[in-house]
């Protein structure tokens, strides 16, 4: 394993993003109570790095909750302060991790190919979506997670300049999604050497893109890996409720105006937005999911699960004990991290094997 | 309020009989773990005098759900409105027990004939049991053995009948109901022995380990998830699987969901079952795994285990932990959630698509892991070859 980065950035939602702001003040666990709100709670049985992380944060944790995005000069401002941050970490990390970084485009569409150092040809591509509350990153500023990606599996892994909202739709990103997954089988790459992954709204778009895929009578990708997915675009969810208040990372208030920026909320019900409405009879990738106790998101994990296994799928649900959103990108020194990215390593060694040679 | 224990058992009957015999698992572990009282605080036409209060996150039901449990779950709506009720304590849990087991018992006669069952008390290494046999039983050579819940001070092999009755049915196997002595006079050496016992006897009886299943929910889960580390470290062969619902793995009361859901959580809460915890196992012994599974060594061993709850569980974090651990350890151990719904679901919501998947879910574990079992030592698996089911 190499030594990732303390932030990738790319992983994370809009809130995550701006945490990489946050002033550093550590602070002891401790239970909520009126002075402290529940968000702020950390509990006792995550590992002491994680526990370490979480105090690092404790001020933007419990500083008020940002204002929603309004105007389209609001979601710019806000792509435009995560792209800064977001590149400032990215390329940090291809400082250590030194991969081979190859721009190339796919009717149209960019994409970053990236190749960890020492890279051998093993016949397999991970296509890898950024996240960012569909609304901000980019594939410049994801590389260095998917260098992270590559690294660990030591795969190449291609990531996806696809269009944010409002500029971009869920139309357009999974259709831009498709251009590469097409243009990769387009150039000889067997579909069952192909691997997809993203983090959050990344995973969002891997999940409903995948449907997409099938849907079109192409073959389908090997294997997802979906980190911390929403897969369910319409409120009315458990967790989206009882664990609002518990959630130090995400506030729905908050992502909203991203979520009806990238699909009219009439859509909202389209597969191709929110996967866990899709028929996964009609055949689906072995899936791993993965995500932690803290998230409001938890429901439309656990949802997407028994739905692919519901259609006769091979799916894996991976909680962790106490950890946020996109826990894998901030804080993958931790154990918690290190087993959630071992954990994909062996779910790609085993679904997405290498070719014979 | 004010209401007199008396009155409550025959509201509590009166309920029971009207919603049906899938309440029970809900009735037994709200309105009797926490004393009755859930049932009358707030009864429905009680509430139209006061100002209406904003719904308690416990009352909340997920438009996610499928609609047969949200019946369900409506039928409890009113009971959920009103505030928790008192904490059970070592002066009333006598009192409790003797009310659970008048109200579960009762329905005893009604189960067995509408089920099929043929029910047998016997006696297993000196501890008493309650041998369930499906309708229509042909043996398979595979043996259940089953640890009824009820926080570790209620319940008995007679009164958790439904939980033996539904895993026999759906499997046709032959189950053995532990009737182990729960708290404050049974603590958790004795029980996990009691366990152990019936465990021994079932092998002596010509079963190989592999062949033999442990299930349970809630407290009983605990449990079979202790013994099974106990039943390692004494050097005996493993169980061929677990399936554990809703199990409390950590007896501390530490964990993030155990704070995080402590309101959110329709059935327990920390307080309801903290007392009922300390008479199993007093605080200092509670880091203790044959206690607190969580903090087993599963780098040794362990069957493969696969473990049922829902996303309004305190216990969610429990379950986790306990899956992590096992994984971590190269076990085979998978964790399915349900979508919305609450600590020991599958007996609650038997009919509904979420009970019927858990069942299902159980019986194909079963199938993989009891049916070609050829005794001896359960092996870690290779993490890289985990078991998959659709």
């Amino acid at each position: 394993m190499p030594k990732p980065s303390r932030l990738a950035v790319a992983v994370s939602f809009v809130t995550l993003a701006l945490a990489m702001s946050a002033t550093a003040q550590p602070a002891p666990a401790a239970q909520p109570s009126p002075q402290l709100p529940m968000r702020a709670y950390v509990p006792s049985t995550i590992s002491p790095e994680a526990a370490a992380i979480y105090a690092r944060y404790r001020a933007f944790v419990l500083a008020p909750r940002p204002g929603p995005p309004k105007t389209l000069a609001d979601f710019d401002a806000l792509y435009q302060g995560a792209e800064k941050r977001g590149l400032a970490a990215s390329e940090a990390r291809l400082k250590v991790l030194q991969p081979t970084v190859i721009e190339r485009h796919f009717t149209g569409v960019q994409a970053f190919e990236v190749r960890p150092k020492g890279w051998k040809n093993d016949g397999t591509v991970i296509i890898h979506v950024h996240g960012g509350g569909f609304v901000t990153g980019s594939a410049r500023s994801s590389l260095g997670e998917a260098a992270d990606i590559a690294t660990a599996t030591g795969r190449r892994v291609f990531t996806v300049e696809y269009t944010v909202a409002p500029r971009g739709n869920w139309r357009m990103a999974t259709d831009q999604v498709m251009a590469v997954y097409k243009g990769l089988l387009g150039q000889g790459v067997k579909a069952k050497r192909i691997g997809m992954t993203g983090g959050s709204a990344g995973a969002t778009i891997v999940a409903a893109t995948t449907l997409k895929i099938r849907d079109r009578g192409l073959p389908m990708p090997a294997a997802l890996i979906l980190m911390c997915p929403m897969s369910d675009f319409t409120d009315g969810e458990d967790t989206r409720v009882t664990l609002a208040e518990a959630d130090p990372a995400l506030y729905m208030p908050q992502v909203r105006p991203g979520l009806d920026a990238y699909a009219d909320p009439a859509d909202q019900k389209n597969p191709y937005v929110s996967p866990v409405y899709g028929d996964f009879s009609k055949g689906y990738p072995p899936t791993l999911i993965q995500g932690g106790t803290k998230e409001f998101l938890l429901s439309d994990m656990v949802r997407l699960h028994r739905a692919i296994k519901r259609g006769g799928g091979i799916s894996d649900l991976e909680i962790y004990e106490g950890m946020p959103h996109g826990f894998m990108g901030l804080m993958p020194d931790a154990p918690e991290g290190r087993e959630a990215r071992a954990e994909e390593v062996a779910f790609w060694k085993r679904y997405l094997p290498a070719a014979r040679r | 309020m004010g209401v007199r224990l008396g009155d409550l058992a025959g509201r509590y009957a009166a309920e029971v009989k009207t919603t049906g015999i899938h309440m029970r698992a809900l009735m037994i572990l709200t309105a009797v773990v926490s004393g009755g009282v859930l049932m009358v605080a707030a009864p429905a036409g009680a509430q139209s005098t006061a100002q209406p209060a904003p719904a308690p996150l416990r009352a909340y039901v997920p438009t996610t759900i499928s609609p047969e449990a949200a019946a369900i779950m409506a039928k409890q709506h009113a009971a959920l409105l009103g505030p928790r009720p008192p904490a059970p304590n070592a002066a009333s849990f006598a009192v409790l027990y003797q009310f659970a087991e008048r109200a579960m018992r009762s329905h005893e006669p009604e189960l067995i004939k509408s089920m099929g069952l043929t029910v047998a008390e016997r006696e297993m290494g000196g501890v008493p049991v309650l041998e369930v046999l499906p309708k229509d039983y042909k043996s398979d050579g595979t043996v259940l053995i089953y640890v009824h819940g009820g926080g570790f001070i209620l319940g008995s092999a007679h009164s958790s009948l439904h939980g033996a009755a539904i895993m026999a049915n759906a499997t046709g196997k032959r189950v053995i109901s532990v009737d182990y002595t729960v708290a404050p006079k049974g603590q958790w050496r004795l029980v996990t022995d009691q366990v152990i016992a019936v465990y021994k006897a079932v092998m002596a009886q010509g079963v190989a380990a592999a062949r033999i299943g442990m299930f349970g929910e809630s407290a009983g889960a605990s449990i079979i998830s202790s013994t099974a580390l106990k039943i390692r470290d004494q050097g005996l062969p493993m169980p061929g699987g677990l399936v554990l619902v809703s199990p409390a793995t950590d007896l501390t009361g530490a964990g993030d969901t155990r704070v995080t859901l402590a309101d959110a959580d329709p059935v327990l809460w920390p307080a309801a079952i903290q007392p009922g915890i300390d008479a199993y196992a007093p605080p200092a012994d509670q880091k203790n795994p044959y206690v607190s599974s969580v903090y087993g060594d599963f780098t040794k061993g362990y069957p493969p285990t696969l473990i049922l709850g829902g996303t309004k569980e305190l216990l969610l974090s429990d379950m986790v932990r306990l899956e992590r651990k096992i994984r971590e350890a190269g076990g085979d151990v998978r964790l399915e959630l349900y979508e919305g719904m609450p600590h020991a679901f599958p007996g609650l919501v038997l009919a509904a698509p979420e009970g019927k998947s858990a069942m299902r879910e159980a019986v194909m574990f079963w199938n993989r892991h009891l049916a070609g079992g050829k005794g001896g030592r359960a092996k870690p698996q290779d993490r890289n070859r985990r078991a998959h089911s659709a």
